[in-house]
């Protein structure tokens, strides 16, 4: 367990997100591609945060872990936001297909 | 710390206790008339008190109140306040063709918390309020992007801008991470500090790269401007003049705070990122605009443009390129807004589309001869506020030597000026439908005349340009 | 290797199993267990990585919260027990490809930046090797929490510290509601109370339109 396999993991799992966020069709799972990379990120901090990165001298590990815990509040606040937009989407259109929202265009 | 010492932090303030206040009498007034009074008033308050309020810097942890920040402020202030006038329509029943909106609480609340975040953003010291700030100035547009009540398109417009944000911030939280990696730390200082230390860092340019990324969908410049087109066209109108102007605005201060402050030293080994960007933003932004039918699309193209031509100001360097940014934010705000104020009226019986303009010139001489100018500033043909604008970002590029970018850059405004006459020769040259008379209200003539001599007097009168650029330089 | 290690690769595997779950499963409510899976495992992760704070926020924010939107969101739009439609071979290629670019740069950089902490880490000690007792260094690597809930709770709330960031965060969370219920407030009588809530929604625009034609008639 050290840096570079956490940072690994984070890459693998951003990676997986991206993946997703290319491939899925319905809204609500794009979103949880998303959430993916977010969480990608956070492990990036508490990794960076656990073990010191390429600077010199002490860093500031609190504010790594601080950072990682305001990221957590401002994806939920995003989520929230997301998520009634898509079901007003829902309510207008009848689903979900990313694909078949079609109805803006030049 | 005594309360005089608080002074500086003022505006911000203010502008947290004007969120609350029009949020809360919302809940009491029906018709949303008081909402409405209570915003502009504290707007106009607002911007007031920044251009001629306390002038004393003042540093608050990594909250830092410079002369700087406070012309970014006083820009986003005066781009909200024009957005709360040209919303006015839209809230009256039949004001505009499209359908109603409601509850304009709850909109210019979103607005004003909207603005804090740009606060924020602009007196950010450290990584987390950046973040945290330039959050806050997106997730009250995918709210408001969504407004138009029963409206599929603009239900879509949402759904694509939370999409395309989330992936945004996604990307800059990543990028953050890597900068935090870099540095141990989160404050400006530390991220400059390591910069110069160390400036061949992986994590360093890892974060760069990310950073770079999220900032790129959230400015729209290509070949992150995908989303732009369909948002702009979705979302009701003065969402998408704020989007256009104030988030446009925003999003380039965050460039500005970042590129041109904290990660100064590696601007030129960006300098041709920055290049390949402003190109393909003017190329697609032009060619783009050149087909369109929808006004609120042409405008998304158009502004996609203006990006390209922005970001030609990140290659010079520091202070004049500050300068030149604000500067053409203003002009292009001012032309911007004059446009969206002719779109509003043209809308109230028909779609805001180029065919909703044909006739123009009977239906209402001066609103087409406003349109004239408008399109005239956008195109940069001098003397109009546009061309100065233009002027100054070319020569803040020139100065550092990149002649073949400004070349490019000229030939671009060149070939949009083709387009922009489209929209003129369909307000003059095309046959009209019905012409009935337009009618304008006392606001909107108010409006319209100050918009229409700002567009002169800020194109010939270099005063307020170099007010501003005495102001944001230092 | 020892326990701990084989329990973090472990984790790590577990982690990666279910994230390929969330964004490939057929069915949106197992794709969002396995999301929830997945935040687990990370809440985990960052208790062995002693930020406890972290794996709390993680499990009562995440999990507890936006897991909840997500299954509410699931549940409102119906899409409970439908299949969704496999992504067509041309887009899965796409995937593939980003996927494939992004985890090559990402690998990259790690593999550089582990590298470079390492070396930055092998400096400090040899500085503190010469001048002092490397005491501090020596604490992190010895497991002292890296930010315990009274130093990151005072960290909070100190003028000098990230209180301006908990103010503004308080204001985002403001603006998210507000937000959330001005869109979920749009189209509610559009779809209450019809079997066909798209027919109602239609009418409703319809007279919407009405009202506006009626209007428009009156003198300003």
């Amino acid at each position: 367990m050290n840096l570079t396999a956490c940072l690994l993991l984070s890459a693998a799992l951003f990676s997986i997100g991206a993946y997703g966020l290319v491939t899925r069709r319905n809204m609500i799972a794009a979103l949880m591609s998303l959430e993916l990379m977010v969480n990608a990120a956070l492990i990036n901090f508490i990794a960076f945060a656990r073990f010191g990165g390429t600077h010199a001298g002490q860093g500031d590990a609190q504010a790594g872990s601080l950072f990682a815990l305001f990221a957590v509040a401002v994806t939920a606040a995003e989520m929230a936001l997301a998520l009634a937009i898509v079901v007003a989407v829902h309510r207008q259109r009848r689903h979900l297909d990313i694909r078949e929202l079609d109805g803006l265009h030049g | 710390m005594t309360l005089a010492e608080f002074t500086p932090l003022l505006p911000d303030l203010l502008l947290l206790a004007l969120a609350l206040a029009v949020l809360k009498i919302d809940l009491w007034s029906e018709d949303g008339e008081a909402g409405f009074h209570l915003t502009w008033i504290g707007l106009a308050g607002l911007a007031l008190l920044l251009a001629f309020g306390s002038r004393s810097d003042a540093v608050f942890a990594d909250y830092h109140i410079t002369a700087a920040s406070r012309v970014w402020k006083l820009l986003f202030t005066l781009a909200t306040l024009a957005t709360v006038f040209l919303s006015r329509p839209y809230f009256r029943a039949g004001g505009n063709a499209r359908g109603t909106l409601a509850k304009s609480g709850a909109f210019f609340g979103l607005l004003l918390l909207c603005m804090q975040g740009m606060f924020a953003l602009v007196s950010a010291g450290n990584l987390i309020v950046f973040y945290l700030g330039l959050e806050l100035a997106t997730m009250p547009i995918y709210a408001l992007a969504a407004y138009q009540p029963r409206d599929a398109d603009s239900a879509e417009a949402g759904s694509k801008y939370v999409l395309m944000g989330g992936f945004s911030s996604a990307l800059t939280l990543f990028g953050i991470s890597f900068l935090y990696g870099a540095t141990g730390s989160l404050g400006f200082p530390a991220l400059e500090a390591a910069v110069r230390a160390a400036p061949a860092d992986p994590a360093l340019w890892g974060g760069i790269f990310f950073l770079l990324g999220g900032l790129g969908f959230k400015l729209a410049m290509a070949p992150l401007h995908m989303w732009a087109p369909d948002v702009y066209q979705g979302a009701p109108t003065p969402v998408m003049a704020f989007l256009s102007v104030a988030s446009k605005a925003a999003a380039v201060a965050a460039l500005a705070t970042l590129f041109l402050s904290p990660l100064n030293a590696v601007r030129p080994d960006l300098a041709p990122c920055f290049a390949a960007a402003a190109v393909l933003s003017m190329v697609a932004g032009n060619l783009g605009a050149m087909r369109q039918k929808d006004l609120r699309r042409f405008v998304a193209y158009s502004s996609v443009a203006q990006v390209g031509y922005m970001l030609l100001a990140m290659l010079g360097e520091g202070d004049g390129s500050r300068a030149a940014l604000v500067y053409n934010l203003v002009t292009y705000g001012v032309t911007g807004f004059a446009l969206y104020f002719i779109m509003g009226v043209i809308g109230k019986e028909g779609p805001e589309t180029m065919s909703g303009l044909r006739g123009l010139s009977r239906r209402h001489p001066g609103l087409a001869v406003l349109l004239v100018l408008c399109m005239f500033s956008l195109a940069g043909v001098p003397p109009l506020a546009g061309f100065l604008g233009k002027f100054m970002l070319f020569s803040a590029a020139a100065a550092e030597g990149h002649y073949l970018l400004v070349g490019i850059a000229v030939a671009n405004a060149v070939v949009s000026f083709y387009y922009y006459m489209l929209v003129v020769k369909e307000a003059y040259i095309a046959p009209p439908g019905e012409a009935a008379a337009i009618r304008l209200r006392p606001l909107q003539i108010m409006v319209l005349w100050g918009l229409g001599l700002a567009l002169l007097v800020l194109g010939v009168c270099p005063a307020p340009a170099d007010w501003l650029a005495r102001a944001a330089g230092n | 290797m020892n326990v701990r290690d084989a329990f973090f690769y472990a984790l790590c595997a577990l982690l990666l199993g279910l994230a390929v779950l969330t964004v490939a499963a057929g069915n949106l409510f197992r794709a969002a267990l396995a999301l929830l899976g997945v935040l687990l495992c990370t809440a985990v992760l960052f208790l062995l990585l002693q930020a406890e704070m972290a794996a709390l926020a993680q499990v009562m924010v995440y999990i507890g919260g936006i897991m909840i939107f997500v299954l509410y969101a699931v549940l409102l739009t119906s899409e409970l027990g439908g299949r969704m439609p496999a992504p067509s071979p041309v887009k899965m290629l796409l995937g593939v490809a980003v996927a494939a670019v992004a985890l090559g740069f990402l690998a990259g950089l790690a593999q550089k930046t582990g590298a470079g902490a390492a070396a930055a880490r092998a400096r400090m000690h040899a500085e503190s090797a010469t001048k002092e007792s490397a005491a501090s260094s020596a604490d992190a690597e010895a497991g002292v929490n890296i930010a315990s809930l009274k130093t990151l709770g005072q960290k909070l709330l100190d003028p000098k510290g990230f209180l301006i960031p908990f103010e503004l965060i308080s204001v985002l969370l403001l603006a998210a509601m507000v937000g959330a219920i001005a869109v979920a407030r749009q189209g509610g009588a559009g779809v209450r109370g019809g079997s066909e809530p798209g027919a109602a929604a239609i009418s409703v625009k319809d007279q919407g339109g009405a009202g506006a034609a009626e209007s428009r008639g009156a003198p300003p």
